[in-house]
């Protein structure tokens, strides 16, 4: 296994400069606060010091002096007043009798503040009694100790930066070799990682850190670090193939779906179609029988002489009429059997539209409906649609409201055809035996046609081949279903009204 | 068995289907009632002495079924009970269960129905 190499980070990015910057202000700071605090510790113990001179002189030189002046020896009192002024920090000292000045030694500017001074009465003792001779003033500076005290803090501080300087640059590089280039590692690390494939495990070289006695804290880190990954990746690779398995179920139920879809609608169709077929088959049989007895009752009657031009004229005539519902019957058939799915548009003149498909539907619905009748509301009523999917969307339309009806009542439809010039629709709503179905229901229509409404009827067969016709034409379904009381109406698109 | 005075009724709702196949067996003699549903044909049934039936299925008031069962419902005794369709999803077994004799396809031939009839 390779080991990560550590990449060359620029010193001002990196937390190392942060730790030292940070480290210099905060010591800096803090070693500044200590030693003004040094400072003034010491200035006021040097002031203390000048006082306590300044107090000396008086035990020390007070007696002598006063001696001295009494003998008005002035060689010997400015000998202890120049001993006085040798002291530390004293400059100036003098005598004065009643605001006479007797003697002095030393200079003093009258601007400088920096300066302390006390004076003491010079008393004798003379025959018993206290004689004031004079008075001794003694002036000390205090710059020579703010001289001393200032060199000292400017070196102080000096050394103390250059300390922490020293420290901080030792701390960092410590830092550096022991966390920080560890943190670079890492960092770089989920740089350069992907998830998405096997990559090497993370590892840092800590071969020179001899203090190392066991697994510490990084390590922890670096084994956390390489098991996340480790289970991330199983639990990726353990994603992606249960992703692949949906797709391809996906996949495969949109198959299936679409499969599904399809027999569905051709089971809608073949269902409408078988069940219309039964009944045409019936309806076909029945006159076929009457004619085919009405036939033989002529040949009957032929062969026994007994069949006159009234009676052949009254049974031809109802072989005609008998073959003519055939006719009826076989023209609905052949507009319901056209499967183009192309549409092809011709021009349809609703009321015989309505005139000529009535008769078929009507006999190809007799069992289910005991009256059927379309109304053309007052409208233009000529337009292009294609007349035979029309007419199948029609039937089946009737079909599909048929199998709500109660079959224990009468049963009867109205179909009522209208043609919407403002949205150029041919409008058919289909009225029926749905009489709960208040008015204001039917002006609250919905379009829904969707699957609950034919999984409770167990419909879908037909209503799916409703839908697929209703889609040849691009025609909305706007639909109420109130229990067994269903109101359908379909508007259809027209090219055109003419 | 002689058919002739028997009676028999007819039950289509093809009108002239109905006559024809009445005027087929007036000729041989027997007496011929003609209902066009199932509810007129019961009818008729508990007024008249009738000893045979011949009933189309579907029809739009009352089928053939119907009519079967309504017979079994009112114990109407028959001699035979005969059904005839062009078209049916009953089984013949499951018309046999409500008490049909023999089921005819049309067009009818008469004559089979008739052969049935003189062999009981």
């Amino acid at each position: 296994m390779n080991k990560l190499q550590l990449n060359a980070q620029s010193f001002s990015n990196s937390i190392g400069s942060t730790t030292l910057i940070g480290f210099f202000i905060i010591a800096f700071i803090l070693s500044s606060i200590f030693t003004f605090i040094d400072y003034n510790r010491k200035l006021s113990t040097e002031i203390k010091n000048i006082e306590k001179r300044l107090e000396g002189v008086r035990v020390s030189f007070a007696s002598s002096l006063t001696n001295s002046l009494w003998k008005l020896d002035d060689e010997q009192t400015k000998i202890i007043l120049e001993s006085i002024i040798n002291l530390d920090d004293l400059i100036y000292v003098e005598v004065k009798e009643k605001d006479i000045l007797l003697h002095r030694v030393g200079q003093i500017s009258s601007l400088s503040t920096k300066h302390m001074s006390r004076s003491f009465p010079l008393v004798l003792k003379y025959r018993d009694k206290n004689r004031h001779i004079a008075d001794l003033t003694v002036y000390a500076t205090t710059e020579n100790v703010a001289k001393r005290l200032n060199n000292e803090l400017l070196f102080s501080l000096l050394s103390e930066f250059i300390k922490i300087f020293i420290y901080g640059i030792l701390t960092l590089v410590f830092i550096k070799l022991v966390i920080t280039r560890h943190i670079e590692l890492i960092t770089n690390f989920f740089k350069r990682s992907n998830i998405n494939e096997s990559q090497e495990k993370l590892t840092l070289n800590r071969s020179f850190e001899i203090w190392k006695r066991g697994p510490d804290d990084l390590d922890h880190l670096v084994d956390s670090i390489n098991e996340v990954v480790e289970n991330l990746q199983v639990e990726l690779h353990e994603r992606k193939k249960t992703q692949k398995s949906l797709e391809a179920l996906n996949q495969n139920l949109e198959i299936r779906v679409e499969e599904k879809t399809s027999m569905l609608l051709d089971a809608g169709r073949i269902a409408a179609v078988g069940e219309m077929a039964g009944g045409i088959a019936h309806e076909i049989n029945s006159p076929l029988a009457t004619i085919h007895g009405l036939a033989r009752r002529v040949q009957k009657l032929c062969h026994q002489k007994k069949l006159n031009p009234e009676i052949l004229n009254s049974h031809t005539e109802k072989m005609v009429m008998t073959i003519e519902r055939i006719f009826s019957i076989t023209n609905a058939l052949q507009v319901l059997s056209k499967s183009n799915n192309e549409l092809e548009d011709s021009i349809i003149y609703i009321d015989k539209f309505i005139e000529k498909n009535l008769r078929g539907i009507q006999e190809i619905t007799k069992f289910g409906l005991n009256s059927l009748d379309f109304v053309l509301i007052d409208s233009p009523h000529k337009f292009l649609l294609d007349e035979a999917v029309l007419y199948q969307l029609l039937y089946v339309a009737i079909n599909y409201r048929m199998r709500f009806f109660d079959k224990s009542e009468p049963s009867w439809m109205r179909v009522e055809f209208l043609v919407d010039t403002d949205s150029n629709n041919l409008v058919m709503t289909f009225f029926d035996n749905a009489k709960s179905l208040e008015d204001k229901d039917k002006e609250n229509l919905v379009e829904s046609f969707g699957e609950k409404d034919s999984k409770e009827k167990g419909s879908n067969l037909i209503s799916s081949s409703l839908r697929s016709f209703a889609e040849k034409l691009s025609a909305k379904i706007l639909f109420i279903d109130h229990n067994k009381d269903v109101f359908i109406q379909i508007r259809i698109p027209i090219k055109g009204h003419i | 068995m002689e058919i002739s005075g028997k009676s028999i009724l007819i039950v289509d709702d093809e009108v002239d289907l109905c006559q024809v196949i009445s005027w087929e067996f007036e000729d041989l003699g027997m007496n011929v009632y003609q209902a066009h549903s199932g509810n007129s044909a019961i009818k008729i049934l508990k007024a008249e002495a009738i000893d045979f039936l011949l009933t189309d299925i579907k029809m739009p008031d009352g089928d053939g079924v119907d009519l079967l069962k309504m017979i079994k419902e009112c114990s109407i005794d028959l001699t035979s009970l005969y059904m005839m369709t062009g078209y049916t999803d009953y089984s013949d077994e499951d018309l046999k269960k409500l008490g049909m004799t023999k089921l005819y396809r049309k067009p009818l031939d008469i004559e089979e129905i008739v052969d049935h009839m003189q062999a009981l």
